[in-house]
């Protein structure tokens, strides 16, 4: 079981995956994809306060992922 | 529809044809007591639908804070609603991020250095929201996370007031 979320105007936006079930990987990689293209940077977290790392592929055994949209210098 | 008219002849009259998209049309008189009837029901508008908006946000602030929480733990979590800061351990220096628009206090170990990065769309965004990217941009990648954010000179570590979280 997998979870993507998307940071956005509404808080976050939930993608949950079960890894036996292909379509719903397919569904959640296939966002993962889009948004990395547009610029959004992916983290993968544990629960308990672990740092989170970055990742560059979507890996369907990840826990969690959080996307985070463009951050640029103010 | 009634228009404004007070020249004569036939040349006011073809100027009157030729500029007739741009004159005002004259308005309907109202009375006072209709006037502030529809001022009023326009406010009552206006308000509810920035109530509606302003529960939206709300909505949206709870939503991330839920996501922090998760992340964070219930000890830090309670420091960063009371303070408005989260203390972020670096590979290298810590960082201390303020929920109000992205500024970000660098503390090194003689010096603490002001610096700007934020969300792109911070204005429409949760501000837990950002928040949360700047911990984890901070926390994966450090030398990116100086080197994209905007440097804004240093103070005395002695005149700035460290909160609870960076003390504990």
């Amino acid at each position: 079981m997998g979870e993507l979320r998307v940071l956005d105007r509404t808080g976050d936006t939930k993608l949950i995956w079960d890894t036996d079930k292909q379509d719903e990987v397919d569904a959640a990689e296939a966002m993962f994809n889009k948004l990395t293209k547009k610029g959004y940077l992916a983290y993968t977290v544990e629960k308990g306060g672990k740092k989170g790392e970055q990742v560059k592929k979507f890996d369907p055994e990840l826990e969690k992922i959080i996307l985070s949209p463009v951050v640029v210098g103010g | 529809m009634t228009y404004t008219y007070t020249g004569t002849g036939a040349w006011n009259v073809i100027w009157m044809d030729w500029n007739q998209g741009y004159i005002t049309p004259v308005q309907p008189q109202i009375s006072n007591e209709e006037y502030q009837r529809q001022r009023a029901e326009y406010t009552k508008e206006q308000k509810a639908r920035l109530d509606a908006l302003q529960a939206e946000r709300d909505k949206a602030e709870a939503t991330a804070c839920d996501l922090l929480l998760d992340l964070i733990g219930e000890e830090q979590f309670a420091v960063y609603k009371e303070t408005g800061r989260l203390l972020v351990k670096g590979r290298e220096v810590d960082y201390l991020i303020t929920r109000e628009g992205g500024f970000v206090k660098r503390i090194e170990k003689d010096k603490v250095v002001d610096l700007c990065i934020h969300l792109a769309e911070q204005s429409v965004m949760p501000r837990t929201d950002s928040v949360i990217a700047l911990k984890l941009f901070a926390e994966a990648d450090e030398y990116a996370f100086n080197k994209k954010a905007n440097r804004h000179g240093f103070v005395d570590r002695d005149r700035f007031q460290i909160p609870k979280a960076a003390v504990a």
